[in-house]
């Protein structure tokens, strides 16, 4: 256990290094190069553009461009957003926990409900119920996420009343633990779809198989109730696989939130993202596509780890 | 493992039955065939888009803007500015198949070549090939696609590429596992101890096998690249406006959704309808292609 985790734990520093090598990249696919996207409007200016190419080193050779942008990185100075004339920095990390927030909430529907419908519809299969929560998890699972964001917010927003449609807190007074809980739970559940359809699934399947096995035989036997045959000896058997998918559900959920945040409006990295591309600030971009793919690596090799303590059938092999 | 291996030989002894009893298998799964029927039935509409459209998919009519589904002359309504929704949804699809297709055939065919040099010389330079794909997959796929687009200007070509490269590693990864499997299988060890070089190794006796891998896979994802490349029109990366564009459609109608919610509601039936014959069309192929799921249902 203890090598398996230093061992995870390290492989993270070369694929560090990789998403770092893209992000570089990514300002030099900028038609007009990194000098003009780190600029933005102000690049009509050839003293602005000498400036910053000295500073950068753009007039050197690639790699030591990649070695100076990357010592700037580290300290984490990414430049100054084009856009709104700040340090990119400053813009990105209160992002990040909104992002985090939307995740977590999403995590918690995918978990919940994934488990509940694939449990019942395991004790069900073949019924009506289960052919049509099976249906609408394909369906929910096929369609984009922006345009389910946007019918949930036509129904419970606009036609029922009974949910905020955009932002993260009521605009007026402070901001309340319960008002961020009562805006999340719209675009939460959005985001949270195609991994509870996912999580459903494998449950559903798990538990079919669970249930025909002997011992769950053996427990009616001996005249245990129903909910402990099908919790304790069949449920038990499929959480290592349900543990195991959530896990890789994290990532998606966090990579996944960009669509659901420009829906909902949701102030997070996704958001900042989208507008970066609308303003082309690149360089908040850049700093972006980075800090969420850094964050994306740290959050799946928590899960992995998190997997391996909960199943040690996991960390033998 | 050695069902894994063997079970492909068999179908290579055998041609044209196995090809029969794949098909067979196919034509049982009902969902799979009304997929089959949508597909086509969209891909005919498609082509003959200009002929069978009511409007002008571009054109505007300040005296008939949002009118709402099934009115007279206009069936699925209209939008913002007057344009005729099924108009727009008929040349839109002109998009949505190649934008999903096109990704799918580049990344099949480098994903094939990296993944089988990935697979067979695992020790040596495909274990390289790997690594850098692994970077690839630290990656969340859409970011990384949005962000490549960005970065080089909207437009189909962008689209294009940028989805080719991130569905590259998954693609890659799905042949080196089958090569890898194949390496040690008994027919190319036989193939090798002939002295056959690895050109004619790769040709005669890996590439049949894995391409099946390579179709169900991409099949199987055609919905999922349906969606994601609505993903770009909505984030206003895709094609330019006015050209139709289901993703960019949804974007429109996001502003008039209280009074006119059919005009971005529309766009997303057309993408949920598609993607959803993809899926179920990947599942049967699936099944008919892999004889160990077809016996066991």
């Amino acid at each position: 256990m203890l090598a398996y985790t230093a061992q995870r734990v390290l492989s993270i520093i070369p694929t560090l290094i990789g998403v770092s090598l893209v992000t570089f990249g990514l300002l030099h696919l900028v038609p007009g190069g990194p000098a003009l996207a780190m600029l933005g409007m102000a690049a009509s200016d050839p003293k602005a553009v000498a400036a910053v190419t000295k500073e950068l080193g753009l007039d050197r050779s690639l790699p030591e461009q990649y070695w100076i942008w990357l010592k700037r990185a580290v300290t984490g100075n990414f430049g100054t957003s084009t856009e709104f004339h700040v340090p990119v920095t400053a813009l990105l990390f209160p992002k990040l926990e909104h992002t985090l927030i939307l995740t977590a909430g999403s995590l918690f529907y995918a978990v919940v409900l994934g488990l509940m419908v694939g449990i019942t519809t395991a004790l069900y299969h073949r019924s009506l119920y289960d052919r049509l929560a099976m249906l609408l998890t394909l369906i929910g699972a096929s369609a984009p996420v922006f345009w389910i964001g946007l019918l949930l917010i036509y129904l419970f927003a606009i036609r029922l009343g009974w949910l905020p449609a955009l932002g993260m807190a009521s605009p007026l007074g402070p901001p309340t633990v319960l008002g961020v809980l009562k805006h999340l739970i719209l675009p939460a559940f959005a985001n949270s779809i195609i991994s509870l359809a996912v999580i459903a699934r494998i449950v559903r399947s798990g538990m079919m198989e669970a249930l025909v096995q002997p011992y769950i035989l053996a427990a009616r036997a001996r005249g245990l109730p129903r909910w402990r045959q099908v919790v304790v000896h069949a449920f038990r058997n499929v959480l290592p696989d349900a543990i195991n998918i959530t896990g890789l559900q994290v990532g998606f959920l966090f990579g996944g939130a960009l669509f659901v945040e420009v829906v909902f409006g949701w102030p997070g990295l996704g958001y900042l993202i989208y507008s970066s591309i609308q303003a082309r600030d690149y360089v908040t971009l850049q700093a972006a596509v980075l800090i969420v793919s850094a964050a994306f690596i740290f959050v799946n090799l928590v899960a992995d780890l998190a997997r391996m303590a909960l199943d040690p059938r996991e960390a033998r092999s | 493992m050695s069902a894994a291996t063997t079970a492909p030989a068999v179908t290579g002894e055998l041609p044209r039955s196995a090809r029969r009893q794949a098909l067979a298998a196919f034509m049982r799964d009902r969902m799979a065939v009304v997929g089959v029927v949508v597909l086509l039935l969209a891909v005919i509409v498609t082509v003959l888009a200009p002929l069978i459209s009511p409007y002008d998919p571009t054109e505007g009519d300040d005296d008939n803007i949002l009118v709402p589904p099934f009115s007279p002359g206009h069936i699925l309504g209209t939008d913002t500015q007057g344009r005729d929704m099924l108009a727009r949804i008929l040349f839109g699809a002109r998009l949505a198949f190649p934008e999903a297709i096109i990704p799918v055939a580049v990344a099949g065919i480098i994903g094939l070549i990296l993944g089988m040099i990935g697979g067979y010389y695992h020790r040596t330079v495909g274990e390289a090939v790997m690594r850098v794909l692994d970077v690839l997959f630290a990656i969340p796929m859409v970011l990384l696609a949005i962000a490549i687009a960005a970065a080089l200007g909207s437009g189909l070509p962008t689209v294009v590429l940028s989805m080719s490269i991130v569905i590259t590693p998954y693609i890659a990864r799905v042949v080196s596992t089958t090569t890898a499997q194949l390496r040690s299988a008994t027919f190319v060890e036989a193939a090798r101890v002939s002295g056959f070089g690895d050109g004619r190794i790769f040709w005669r006796e890996i590439l049949p096998h894995v391409i099946p891998a390579v179709v169900v896979y991409g099949t199987t994802n055609m919905g999922a690249m349906v969606v994601f490349a609505a993903g770009f029109g909505f984030l206003g990366l895709g094609a330019q406006p006015p050209t139709p564009d289901w993703g960019a459609m949804i974007a429109d109608g996001m502003h008039s959704l209280d009074s006119a919610p059919w005009v971005s509601t529309v766009p997303g039936i057309a993408i949920v309808i598609i993607a959803l014959a993809f899926n179920y069309v990947g599942d049967g192929l699936r099944v008919a292609l892999d004889p160990r799921l077809r016996t066991r249902l």
